[in-house]
């Protein structure tokens, strides 16, 4: 079955701006943190819908070249195991590149959760 | 896990027969004739606690008249962290005896028997802990005199030592607070059955990196821009005891700076309020010590793993807990905040070495 249009990220996208512009000054200001949260929800529900498995996908992929195959949750456990023992405690080509696999992780999550962040960061 | 469920909580305060049984309490603890409960309504802010307005109508006795107080009980689930009310009573007189900025503590009810939990009682003070109201400049006065006096009231902590027999609920402070607080992080990435790399990451940088132990101070062990009450004329008085503890005085330090606790005014290093100058220049000059910017960013990081891990824990009130709570819920997609300033942290150190 096709749906019919807009999609759910485009329907979030227009609930969360009717929130923010229309209802939020017409509440009271004890309520403003509320409307915020709910907005932030929104935001990360519309970005997870309009990314889909993309950013799942590009971590996986990070952590397959890194162990050359694997179950993704696995090669996790597997990544923070290594980094407990003191695996990559040696300066050098290994722990760079574990460092490197940390960043895109970390990175990913952000583009969901909180992009600004990022931007903050100076991270585009 | 965690997170503890405490299904008796789900009665809540407004109800009518807890308001009956806490005029009662009031009232056999008090020598007045009668006491009417007038006002008692939920505060805003406050996960890991309920505070709440109770405002009282004393009739006869040495509080005749009309009472304002806040009433602090536990949350419907618990961080399993930090003291429990009456200790954190214990604490809030203790300071309070020592000059400190805090509401006065006025009774404590610890059995559970009165309202169905723990809680105490402190005089209310007027103001607001609002931290983007606070970081936007909106309350509170000038800020950068607000960073200087908040650097003050922590030294005036700090110069609080053991041994204290009226905080033995404390515990003896331990030879070096970063070893402890490493041990406390590594068991609880142990305990988990979801994997933290960076986390991990960040705990081997600071096993390597952990600076020579101090002798211990009173550490208030959430102070930060939330957790303290501003008016009109600035500082109104240092809230929020749960997590103090004797420890390193760095550590304080390091959370009230750490960018997590900027609310978004990065550039505001200390607290998203001033420039670090501004609260450095306060608690040196009260304390005639001078902060170690070295020391300062070890506990940074200590401070960004630690509030990844209470993210966890609260973000677990909801999933584990069972709490309908949307803040909460927000709180476990910040996760990835602290992981990117673990990252940024250590980086940042390694570059200098």
């Amino acid at each position: 079955m096709r749906r019919d249009l807009p999609d759910a990220a485009r329907l979030l996208d227009l609930a969360r701006r009717l929130l923010l512009r229309d209802l939020a000054p017409s509440l009271p200001r004890a309520r403003q943190g509320d409307v915020v949260q709910i907005a932030r929800a929104m935001a990360i529900a519309e970005r997870e819908l309009l990314f889909g498995a993309a950013l799942a996908d590009s971590c996986r992929a990070a952590l397959e070249r890194h162990y050359g195959g694997g179950d993704a949750a696995e090669l996790m456990c597997r990544l923070a195991n290594e980094i407990r023992a003191g695996a990559c405690d040696r300066p050098g080509p290994a722990r760079e590149d574990v460092r490197r696999l940390l960043w895109l992780i970390t990175v990913q999550k952000l583009r969901e959760s909180n992009p600004d962040y990022l931007a903050a960061s100076g991270i585009l | 896990m965690a997170v503890i469920w405490w299904p008796a909580f789900e009665m809540t305060l407004d109800h009518a027969a807890s308001r009956d049984a806490l005029a009662a309490f009031l009232r056999r603890k008090s020598d007045a004739r009668a006491v009417e409960i007038e006002e008692l309504h939920l505060l805003s802010g406050g996960t890991l606690q309920e505070n709440w307005l109770l405002v009282a109508r004393y009739h006869g006795g040495s509080l005749d008249g009309r009472q304002r107080f806040v009433l602090r009980t536990d949350a419907m689930t618990k961080l399993g962290m930090g003291l429990d009310r009456a200790g954190e009573f214990a604490v809030l007189r203790a300071v309070h005896a020592a000059g400190i900025m805090v509401p006065e503590p006025i009774l404590l009810e610890s059995g559970g028997s009165v309202i169905g939990k723990p809680f105490f009682l402190t005089r209310r003070i007027e103001g607001s802990a609002l931290a983007p109201r606070i970081v936007a400049g909106e309350i509170g006065g000038d800020r950068e005199a607000l960073a200087e006096r908040l650097g003050r009231e922590l030294a005036r902590i700090h110069r609080i030592t053991p041994p204290r027999a009226e905080l033995a609920i404390l515990g003896a402070p331990s030879g070096d607070a970063a070893q402890t607080r490493i041990a406390e992080h590594r068991r609880f990435l142990l305990g988990s059955d979801e994997p933290f790399p960076v986390a991990e990451w960040a705990l081997r940088w600071l096993m390597h990196h952990s600076p020579s132990p101090v002798p211990p101070v009173l550490c208030h062990g959430d102070f930060r821009t939330g957790n303290y009450l501003v008016d009109a004329g600035g500082l109104a008085a240092i809230l929020d005891w749960e997590f103090a503890r004797w420890g390193d005085p760095d550590e304080d330090i390091g959370w009230f700076c750490s960018r997590c606790w900027r609310f978004g005014a990065d550039h505001r290093e200390a607290g998203g309020i001033a420039p670090r100058a501004a609260f450095y220049g306060g608690y040196e000059a009260e304390s005639g010590r001078r902060i170690d910017p070295l020391r300062a960013r070890y506990w940074e990081v200590m401070a960004a793993l630690r509030r990844l891990i209470i993210a966890v824990r609260q973000r677990d009130r909801v999933l584990i807990g069972g709490e309908r709570s949307l803040n909460l819920a927000l709180i476990g997609r910040r996760v990835a905040e602290c992981e990117l300033e673990l990252l940024l942290l250590t980086e940042a150190s390694e570059d200098m070495e």
